[in-house]
């Protein structure tokens, strides 16, 4: 029989280790350990609703914004819940969506700049890819000022990023004159210009009737997502890295992104089936537990008992895209494809922006006031948002004024959670039997890894 | 003491705040700028950290910033250390030396927001200033490094620099449970890993409100005993850069100051520098002339609110806040919370998760007057943590017309 050997691979990325056990020189199981815990659902119990709202978004210094956005819907939800119907002013919804845009871009282009590329140049001697070694390398650069030009955008209607906390329950609270609108389109514009010469290598509205990936190739003129398909193609990356062939996006953030979820046929998505399960967790239903087989602070997340991946590739499918319904046809939820969905989106939303700023009516309000105080109100509620990394779940529970219970669910406890008694997560399911430590970190970082965000 | 008499509620708002004192006289700037000469005199002899010495000026070019950007950032950068302006071309050589300082920065129970946020600067960027220029040899986020190579770097490092570099600390450090942090593949806790890198570093730099105080982890259950730096580092010179992300442009201020004197800033009593945390957001805040106006939003969405009013009654912490995020603001200079109508939630004081963060009002906070210890006791070791319902309701319009006096003191002043 082959022997079985450990090796733990630290910090893979931020705080993520990955322990891997190999046989024959291919990896037999994988396991992702999220090492750093903060303990914020403890943090919230017994402290007034509201106080969620400037604490939440510290959980990622990241996505903190969808962490407000999920927040402030689940506070939403609770006056729902509780029969008072909340009013929230067409204007305050375009400000949250543009806010909340602006934060996954930054996030895919940073990602895809600071974290992919580089990788590359570890698997492949090619001098051509100098351009995209960290610090020095010229697209590095690009790929970094313009992630860090969009997050104006958040700073103009938040105020800040990270960290912003202006979204309140019944609007938010900025008042945008029409010359912030303007400084936010022409920023929307630059990125966009950036985003077709530099990444898609073709004009916007070619890229989206693009079906294949061979149209693709063969009509975009020399670009980083054109030189990383074909590296993908060259080490065969559209081939490896696949989960489970299973969706589940959370929200809607129209026309682009679409709830739901799917095995084989896509379905509405229920919250009554996301279930977690803690038995590989250090947390658990009781408190805390170090017992030799539990390995990670993340909780796994089951959606009707099973492993689901939520993700930028999720939303494409659920959406319906023809070009990815295609791809995942052709070369399943590989790396190559999962990679791709993530600078898909990226268009898709500044194309959104665009429109969203044009609609944005200066004069409307930001805000209508409930009719009750939240103090008032009592129960449970949910709060859904679709993050960089897919879908995140709120819970709350609150009882005489104060937040009896948080629950909170981010993307990244999906993917990159640990085990559950019968199932992988997907990014375990992903890695096994990849043949190299290079290999696995890269598949592992297709999934867009947060470590504080597993754990929170 | 008689709180909520006039000229106490005077005394405290108009209490000059600024500890740095702007003009200490010629024979005092003189003497610095001699110092100073001499320390970058032997920067310049000094070898680069790395190997290959990267020109300055290259790489102006090569991140397509002229010399006027460049300039325009030593202006700023030189106001905001409170030197005067004859210090900008000693400014301008200290961002030219940079690279003869090593930097590991580390991570223990963070968010990564103070990172980013750094990132996301520019003007120059400091992506070029300080990830280029300024050598970082350790760097979670952006090194390319991961695994074993990882803690081979930082190890290296350590042993190539020792008692020379600048640590950086980011996140808290939890005391009460050290699985909440412990990583690597000779497992350290986060407890450990500090205070060995710190003890051969230079000095320590916590950045962020949970490596100075603890931040949210250490909100109240403070589930995981979450600490900051200070609590666990001895012996060290320490320096505080809170708020939440720190002001990337405090943590450059701190990095030119060390440059420039190869000592620390000076401190306030909570060791945070005293340019940048030398006095209130009140102080500088663009919607201060309606607080003195007594012309506050009484209700988001309210005319108030309109018309930009003061934030105050939405729970601002603006007067208890020491920052200077009102002159500076975030992502390079575009706005800042109270910019958008939300108000400040004193992110830079110890504790702000359980005293200040809320929107509450004060009138619905625990915040506690400073009785006994006195306003100015307090203002320095609390940031100013007072006022109560009270104060508010019968305060608002005395206060206001006491802040009228301010402005001619501020002036005499200068
Ligand atoms: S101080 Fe704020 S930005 Fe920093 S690590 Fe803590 S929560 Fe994140
Ligand atoms: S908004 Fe806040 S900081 Fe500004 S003047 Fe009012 S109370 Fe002071």
């Amino acid at each position: 029989m082959a022997k079985i050997q450990k090796t733990v691979l630290n910090r893979v990325e931020g705080e993520i280790e990955l322990k891997l056990l190999w046989e024959n020189g291919r990896i037999k199981d994988a396991f992702i350990i999220a090492p750093n815990f903060r303990g914020f659902e403890f943090i919230l119990e017994g402290k007034p609703p509201l106080d969620a709202l400037v604490i939440n978004p510290r959980i990622c210094g990241i996505c903190g914004h969808a962490h407000l956005i999920a927040t402030v819907k689940a506070l939403e939800n609770l006056y729902e819940n509780a029969g008072e119907n909340i009013e929230i002013p067409e204007k305050a919804k375009l400000i949250r969506d543009l806010t909340l845009s602006s934060e996954i871009i930054q996030n895919h282009l940073r990602w895809f700049y600071l974290s992919v590329l580089p990788d590359f140049l570890k698997l492949d001697k090619n001098p051509k890819l100098r351009k995209y070694q960290p610090i020095k390398g010229s697209q590095w650069r690009k790929g970094l000022d313009y992630s860090s030009k969009i997050v104006k955008v958040v700073a103009i209607f938040g105020g800040q990023w990270p960290h912003t906390s202006y979204a309140i329950p019944g609007g938010v609270t900025s008042d945008p004159t029409t010359f912030e609108v303007a400084e936010a389109i022409a920023i929307v514009s630059s990125v966009l210009d950036f985003y077709e010469k530099n990444i898609l290598g073709m004009p916007a509205d070619k890229y989206l009737s693009v079906k294949n990936l061979d149209e693709y190739l063969e009509n975009a003129k020399s670009s980083d997502l054109k030189a990383f398909l074909n590296l993908c193609l060259k080490h065969n990356l559209h081939k490896v890295g696949k989960a489970y062939h299973r969706f589940l996006t959370v929200c809607d953030i129209s026309p682009s992104i679409s709830k739901g979820t799917t095995k084989r046929k896509r379905k509405d998505f229920d919250i009554n089936k996301v279930k977690e399960v803690d038995a590989y967790s250090f947390l658990t239903e009781k408190g805390f537990s170090f017992d030799k087989n539990r390995y990670s602070w993340a909780k796994a997340v089951r959606y009707d008992g099973l492993p689901y991946e939520t993700s930028p590739l999720a939303r494409r499918i659920n959406n319906r895209d023809e070009l990815f319904l295609n791809l995942v046809n052709d070369f399943k939820d590989s790396y190559m494809v999962r990679t791709w969905a993530r600078i898909d989106e990226v268009l898709k939303l500044l194309l959104s922006m665009k429109k969203w700023l044009s609609q944005i009516d200066i004069k409307e309000t930001s805000y209508i006031k409930p009719k009750k105080d939240v103090k008032e109100l009592e129960g449970k509620a949910f709060g859904f948002c679709e993050a960089a990394r897919g879908s995140l779940i709120h819970e709350i529970q609150v009882k005489e004024g104060k937040i009896k219970k948080y629950n909170i669910i981010t993307p990244s406890t999906w993917n990159l959670g640990p085990r559950c008694p019968d199932y992988l997560s997907p990014a375990e399911k992903a890695i096994k039997g990849l043949k190299s430590s290079l290999l696995a970190e890269m598949v592992l970082r297709s999934f867009d890894v947060c470590s504080v965000c597993t754990t929170h | 003491m008689q709180f909520f008499e006039r000229e106490h509620l005077r005394s405290i708002f108009t209490k000059p705040t600024n500890y740095i004192n702007t003009n200490r006289g010629k024979e005092y700037y003189d003497n610095l700028y001699k110092k100073m000469e001499k320390r970058l005199n032997e920067l310049k002899a000094q070898q680069p950290v790395r190997e290959a010495e990267i020109k300055f000026q290259e790489l102006l070019e090569t991140w397509e910033l002229s010399r006027r950007d460049f300039l325009k950032w030593v202006s700023a950068t030189t106001a905001m250390l409170m030197l005067p302006p004859q210090f900008e071309p000693l400014v301008a050589q200290a961002a030219e030396v940079m690279n003869r300082v090593p930097i590991i920065w580390i991570n223990i129970q963070d968010c990564a927001g103070n990172t980013e946020a750094l990132l996301r600067r520019a003007s120059p960027t400091v992506d070029e200033l300080i990830l280029e220029y300024l050598s970082v040899e350790y760097q979670e986020v952006i090194m390319a490094a991961a695994g074993d190579q990882a803690e081979e770097n930082l190890h290296k490092a350590v042993k190539d620099f020792d008692g020379k570099y600048l640590l950086f600390v980011e996140g808290s450090i939890p005391v009460g449970m050290p699985e909440a942090f412990t990583i690597g593949r000779h497992p350290k806790t986060g407890v450990e890993h500090v205070k060995h890198l710190a003890e051969h570093a230079a000095a320590v730099i916590a950045v962020g409100a949970c490596a100075c105080f603890g931040g949210v982890p250490a909100a109240h259950p403070n589930p995981t005993g979450a600490v900051g730096v200070m609590d666990i580092v001895k012996g060290k010179p320490i320096v505080n850069i809170p708020a939440c992300p720190a002001n990337p442009a405090n943590i450059t201020g701190v990095i030119i100051h060390y440059i420039l004197t190869g000592e620390l800033p000076e401190l306030d009593s909570l060791l945070r520098p005293k340019f940048a945390f030398g006095y209130r957001i009140h102080d500088n805040c663009e919607r201060r002339a309606h607080f003195d106006a007594g012309e506050f939003v009484e209700e988001w969405g309210d005319e108030g609110a309109k018309n930009n009013f003061c934030l105050y009654k939405m729970g601002c912490k603006g007067p208890f806040t020491f920052n200077n995020c009102s002159i500076v603001r975030y992502n390079e200079g575009t706005n800042w919370p109270i910019g958008v109508g939300r108000g400040c939630i004193g992110c830079s004081e110890p504790d702000f998760w359980d005293k200040y963060a809320t929107e509450r009002p004060l009138a619905d906070s625990d915040i506690q007057p400073p009785g006994l210890h006195g306003v100015e006791a307090a203002v320095d070791e609390v940031g100013l943590g007072l006022l109560t319902a009270t104060v508010i309701g019968i305060g608002v319009h005395a206060v206001a017309s006491a802040i009228a006096g301010k402005k001619d003191e501020t002036n005499e002043e200068q």
